[in-house]
This record gives C-alpha cells, structure tokens and sequence, in this order.
C-alpha cells in the first residue's frame, strides 16, 4: 500500500550534538577509521609479507613488515629496542621507547633501513623524508609483557583473566602523520583511495603494530624457552589490541580542523538519521541488532576503568544495558520506524553513555545505508580558509548569533568561566592546560577558546552599522581575523564547533580526546587522570594473514563463544 | 635540509604570532609562506624579512589607513601580510577598479594573497611592482622578473590570463638563517615552564611500568 509520503526525520542538531560531554560520551560505529580500513583490505584483497626479520636474543633489532594493495606497497619498519624500566614514560617528551616505527611508502632498501635506523629510534629528535609516511613509537604494558613471555618460554599460554585486565601488549604513544618530523605531507596521499578517508595511514601503520608485537612476544618466549615454548594460542593473539596512551597535545585537533570535525560528526549525524528513518525494519535486521547488542554487552563487561569518572560512566552505561535490553525485550524492532522509536526512547531513559551507544548499535545492520558515507568524511575543501571580506557585518551578526548565540550569555568575567588557558609549554613543546589566574600563562595562550572569542568580537559588533563590511571590520579589528574566519567556515560546517566552554574551571580535556578517539574506533576509554586517557585499538581484529578469511568488520564485537 | 610544507605552515605561524601579530594574521602568514614555497620561492626567507621588519610594530601601524584610493599605512610602510588580509577580503572590489598599494615592504609576500583573490573573483588577477609582474588564476601562477624587491609601489588588478603553469614543490628548502629566525620567534609563543605546569600541566599518570 502507498503511504503518503513522511516529513524526512531530520538529523540532530548541532545544539544537541555538540556539547562537550556527549562528545565524551561517542562510541566507535561502523565509520570508525579502523573498520573502514579493515573492511577495505578484505575487499580489495591485500595480501602482506615480512621481508625482514632480524631481531636479537635480547629482543633487539629491526623487521620489516609489508602490505600490498591493488596499486601499491605500504611497509612498516620497526626497530625493536631494550629500555630500561626508568626510562620508559608515555609523555610526549620520553626520549626512549621499547619500539620504535615508521611507514615506508613502498618496499624500503637495505639504505632505505639503514638510514632511517639513525632516525627513527630518536623520534623527535631524528628526521625522516617524503618517503616516510608515518612516525610512532610504542612500549610495553611490563606486567602484561614478562608474562606472556614468561607463560609461553614454559609452555603454558597465558593467563586469559591477566589478559582482558590489560587488553594489549603494547601502546603507542604517539603515531605521526602529516608531515611530522620531515615526513611526507598529507597531500601527497590525500588523493589515494586507501588513503583518501582520515588517518588511514596511522590506521595501517597500528595494524602492522599489532602483527610485529605479536611476532615478537612469540620470538622472546621461543628465545629464552628453546623448545619447552609454545606459540601464542590465536584466539588469545586476537583478542589482544594495541594500546594507545593520550595526552592533551590531541585535544586541539578538533578545534584546530573545524571543517575536518564537522565532516566527521556530520557523516555520523546523516548516518544516524538515515537508519531513524528506515520505516519497517526486516527481521532478520531486527536480530542483527540484538546480536550485535549482545556482543557489545561483552565488550561493555570488558571495559575497566579506575579513573573516578568512568567509574560513574561505566555504572551508568551498565544500568543503561539492563534498561535497553528490557526494553528492546518487549520491542519487535520492526514496524513503525523502530529505530527512531529506540533513539527516542534511548533520549528519554538513558545516560549520555547509552544513548551515544544506541546511536552507534543502529548503524550496525545497515551498512548500505551507512558504509558509502566514508567518502565524505575527509577535507577535500581548500577554500574554507579563505574569508569573504565582502560578507556584511549584520550577516556575521546573524552567524555569531546562530553558532555562539549562547556563548555572548555567559559572564566572561567570571574566574569559573575563564579559568583555564591552553598554552605550549616551552621546556617540551607541549600543549598544556593551566590555571590562568595563578601560573604566567596567559599571554601566550593558544586559540583553543572559541566560545570566549566570539563574544568578544559579539562585543566589538555592538559599534557598527550591519552594512558595513568584514573587510573593515578587519581592516581595524585584525584580532578577531581568526574567529570571523571560523563563523564564516559555520555555514556550510554547521557541526564545526565544540558548543561549551574549553576554559571553564569544569572543562574536562578528556571529553575531547575520546570523541577524536571514538571516531578511530577505539575502545575500552581508560582515563589516567582528566587529561590523559589510554584506550584500545584492534582488539579482536584479524592479523594481516587472516584479512582474506576472518570478519574485518565486526570484529570490534567480542565472539561469544568465545567468551564463554 | 627538505622540509614537509606542514613544518613550514607550523613554523610560520607560530613565528609570525612570536611578534605579537593576532592569531588571524598568523594563519594567513602561515598559508601564505607555505603557498610560495610550493611555488619554489623562497617563502621562508621572505617571512623572515617580513618578520624582522615588523617586530615591535602594532598591526595598525603597518596596515593600510583606508581601503578607499591607494593604500597607505600610517607609518608610511605597509607590511605585505596586513595589505595582503586586506587584497584577500578587498577581492570583489578588483571587478570595479585596481587597487594600488604604496611602499609595501617585501612585496613578494602578496603573491599568495593575489592568488586568494583570483580564487574569490573566479577570474585572472594581475600584480606588478617595477622589475616583476605574476598573473594568478586562483589554480596557476606565472612570474616575470625577480620578485625579490625589499619594498615596492604595487599594483593590483583584474586581466590578462595564465599562460604558462608553474610547477609545484611539495617540499621546502629554507635558508638556514632564515629558518633559524623564525624558530627563534616561534619560541616566544611557548611559556616559560613552571613546577606547577611540570607537575599539572599535561596531566599524565604518575606511572607507566605497569
């Protein structure tokens, strides 16, 4: 029977979307940037190699490891180190690292690794060139590490509960692209279908991560237990991920590429309201949703933190699962637009936590209506820096009062409002976030303000006429350039801006880390303090010889089975 | 030694800031230093120029005085970062008359900015100064003469058309004197580090061998 046709069920707002603890409360989904790579890999049938292998007794040494697509080559080379325990540290300023890696665009040369092993071991403090396209370095999880060896040199596997408390054998620390350290611009890969969408490199050189970190846990244990060593049972290898430890030098990102952000939640945003409009649901959609519901309950239960927020989080998200399930208990999820019903009631009966988890569970059955939404997701506009001088003053009026309306309410004046200054620090070039009331860092603050910044120029507007122009507006007011810049980037990247306050006394750094985070696709958020949080990444994905035959898109769902 | 352009765009902006110019005006500086080393010119050693030239100046004292008739600055020098913001949101006006700037100092610098205003007209837009011309279609380039003037009378204006594409650099090789200065100013965007700031400011975990 024909219907009449329905009002589209639009996206959410910006408004709603973009509030700082919503942002921290975003799930991975099935645009995160690690499934678009591993779906891909599967699809166009990478095959991969180690052309190189050469590591030491003492686990020292260098390997090679390559990935082939239809067109090109991709290599990893890591180079494998001995750290003493006092020099091993997370921050970005530590100056040595178990391993150490780089992307090679292509096969490397015996020179090519030559030469990079003068560099890459320093990180910061080496160069790399244009044939380099990305630079990390990782350590390892000690606890975990000794045991695995240990377990495996004896013959046993490890202990599965040791495991799933720590997730992975290693964390990256820092994973550079674009241009970092003399490597080659973004641009040169931008163009490339494998590397066209977000991060793809830094996905791929995390993935090869994972494969070294493996083979090597397997190499030290085989070492030290000659032949009473056992290999690493598969399911075990699989579950583990790779760590990833942040720190603030990530938060700046998203206020720092509005149009690359806004493409991010606007393609989750449009994903979302696609499948809120699917009118009836099939049943077998339907019982897709429940399972993937069921393994994500899994992966819920795995989640540990000891941070005093997600703690609270993590007993909300709980309580959120035994209401959803009750609820979904008494759905059919199949007439009447059953996923706009669940998002509404998710609105209506959940924490932040769960409705974000809800909105990120729904897209799962739908990959044709989601998947193609990639292509939007990186910054193909080139034009967006450029300001239109021509714009009036009361059209930027309006602007300022559609994006920041809510911002030029908020008494700037107040220390609560305005108590914190993102600064880089000198002594490591770091980004920081102080007290601006009792440290001398005001006047070197980065800006990372933008609410702040736009009621002072809301302020500066009340003394002109809405026909002149933005070019005299700047011609005379050259330090709100930056923020007119970001209003005028608003139109057509409407989900751009953070809509909170970055400075106040209660920001949380944290929030805007786990939602850049959320969009790789990490899981298991575990915050070390408000501005440091370590997470995971791959667990349960294939390795490299098992693209061709295992899932590469749901393996972010534990297997139940194998959980049992 | 090569650089990868995003170094130069970094750098650039954190130097040009380094003088007390608006976060605004850096990231201008930074596209624009980075758009003439894409071009094979010398991007950096311009900034640098520019830079020196105008540490210790307010952006008012080097920006033009009204966009009305030729534009001077009230000093009597313009900086070609200021006259460039200004060429870049002026663009519309190149359809009604040319815009004539006088003694604008490294006038090199306003080529990244002709560029932008080619883009925002969809037209061919020319800039001359004695001894160098460039006609920019917002996509290609072409220069005659040696742009490397220390200041100039310039004028800007629509006509003429490409005829000949410059190839472009993906990396950057700066002078190591200029890349050193402008190193130099970029550190005085970073604060001076304090036991508070060690301690707090980043935030980490107090351990990491677990």
């Amino acid at each position: 029977m024909e219907t009449v046709a329905q009002t589209r069920i639009s996206p959410r707002s910006p408004a709603q979307v973009m509030r700082l603890s919503r942002l921290g409360s975003l799930h991975q989904c099935r645009l995160s940037f690690m499934r678009i790579l591993t779906r891909r890999m599967q699809r166009e049938r990478w095959t991969f190699s180690r052309p190189v292998f050469e590591i030491d007794d003492k686990g020292v040494g260098v390997a090679v490891y390559s990935a082939h697509g239809p067109t090109r080559s991709y290599s990893l080379i890591a180079f494998a180190h001995d750290l003493p325990p006092e020099m091993r540290s997370d921050r970005v300023i530590a100056t040595a690292w178990d391993a150490t890696f780089t992307l090679f665009d292509g096969i490397p040369t015996r020179e090519d690794i030559d030469r990079l092993s003068k560099n890459v071991p320093y990180q910061e403090a080496g160069r790399v060139t244009d044939s380099e396209i990305s630079v990390s370095r990782a350590n390892r999880s000690v606890r975990l590490w000794e045991h695995f060896v240990d377990a495996l040199a004896n013959g046993q596997q490890p202990d599965i509960e040791k495991v799933n408390a720590v997730g992975y054998l290693m964390r990256t620390t820092a994973v550079y692209g674009s241009g970092k350290l003399g490597a080659a611009d973004r641009e040169k890969t931008a163009e490339r279908p494998e590397t066209n969408a977000p991060f793809q490199v830094e996905m791929l050189s995390v993935f090869l991560t994972r494969a070294f970190v493996r083979d090597l846990v397997n190499f030290m244990a085989q070492s030290r237990g000659g032949d009473k060593a056992v290999a690493l049972d598969p399911t075990i290898a699989r579950s583990l991920g790779i760590g990833n430890s942040t720190g603030l030098g990530m938060a700046p990102y998203i206020v720092n590429h509005p149009v690359l952000f806004n493409n991010w939640i606007t393609v989750r945003e449009e994903a979302i309201a696609r499948v809120r409009n699917v009118i009836t649901a099939t049943v077998s959609e339907a019982n897709d949703f429940r399972a993937v519901l069921r393994q994500s309950e899994r992966n819920v239960a795995l989640w540990k933190s000891e941070h005093p927020i997600q703690v609270e989080k993590l007993a909300d998200l709980r309580m959120d699962l035994d209401r959803l399930n009750a609820f979904v208990a008494g759905e059919d999820l199949i007439n009447d637009h059953p996923w706009h019903r669940l998002m509404n009631w998710s609105e209506a009966n959940l924490s932040e936590e769960g409705q974000e988890l809800v909105a990120s569970l729904i897209l799962e059955p739908y990959a044709e209506l989601v998947d193609g939404l990639a292509a939007c997701l990186a910054n193909t506009n080139t034009d967006s820096f450029h300001i239109n001088g021509a714009m009036s003053v009361g059209e930027l009026k309006d602007l300022l009062n559609e994006c920041f309306g809510w911002a030029c309410d908020v008494n700037w004046q107040e220390r609560e409002n305005c108590a914190r200054a993102w600064y880089v620090s000198e002594e490591k070039l770091e980004p920081r976030l102080g007290e601006r009331f009792e440290e001398p860092i005001a006047e070197y603050e980065q800006p990372l303000a933008p609410a702040r910044d736009a009621a002072e120029l809301n302020a500066t507007l009340a003394d002109w006429a809405s026909d002149a122009s933005v070019a005299e507006l700047l011609l005379k007011h050259p330090e709100h350039r930056h923020t007119v810049r970001r209003l005028q980037v608003h139109v057509y990247a409407p989900y751009g801006e953070i809509q909170d306050n970055t400075i106040s006394a209660e920001v949380l750094p944290i929030d805007m880390l786990r939602c850049k985070l959320s969009f790789f696709g990490a899981t298991h958020f575990d915050p070390r303090s408000d501005r440091w949080v370590r997470i995971c990444m791959y667990g349960g994905a294939p390795y490299p010889e098992e693209i061709s035959r295992r899932d590469c898109d749901r393996w972010v769902y534990p297997e139940l089975e194998a959980a049992q | 030694m090569s650089f990868a352009l995003n170094e130069v765009e970094a750098t650039s902006k954190k130097a040009t800031r380094g003088i007390g110019f608006s976060w605004g005006i850096a990231e201008e500086a930074a596209k624009a230093t980075r758009w003439l080393c894409a071009q094979g010119l010398p991007g950096c050693e311009t900034l640098a120029a520019v830079l020196t030239d105008n540490d210790g100046k307010t952006m008012g004292d080097v920006s033009p005085m009204s966009l009305d008739g030729v534009w001077v600055g009230a000093s009597g020098r313009l900086c070609p970062l200021m006259a460039g913001a200004s060429l870049n949101d002026c663009a519309g006006k190149l359809t009604l008359n040319d815009i004539s700037m006088n003694n604008v100092s490294n006038p090199m610098m306003l080529l990244p900015f002709t560029h932008a205003a080619a883009r925002h007209v969809g037209a061919t837009v020319s800039i001359s100064w004695d001894g160098f011309s460039a006609r920019c279609d917002g996509n290609r380039a072409t220069f005659e003469g040696t742009p490397d003037a220390v200041s100039a009378d310039v004028v800007v204006s629509l006509m003429g058309s490409v005829t000949k594409p410059e190839e472009r650099e993906t990396r950057a090789t700066p002078s190591g004197d200029s890349w050193q200065l402008l190193n130099q100013l970029a550190q005085r965007t970073y604060a001076p580090a304090t036991e508070q700031s060690r301690l707090f400011g980043a935030g980490a975990g107090t351990t990491d061998n677990d």
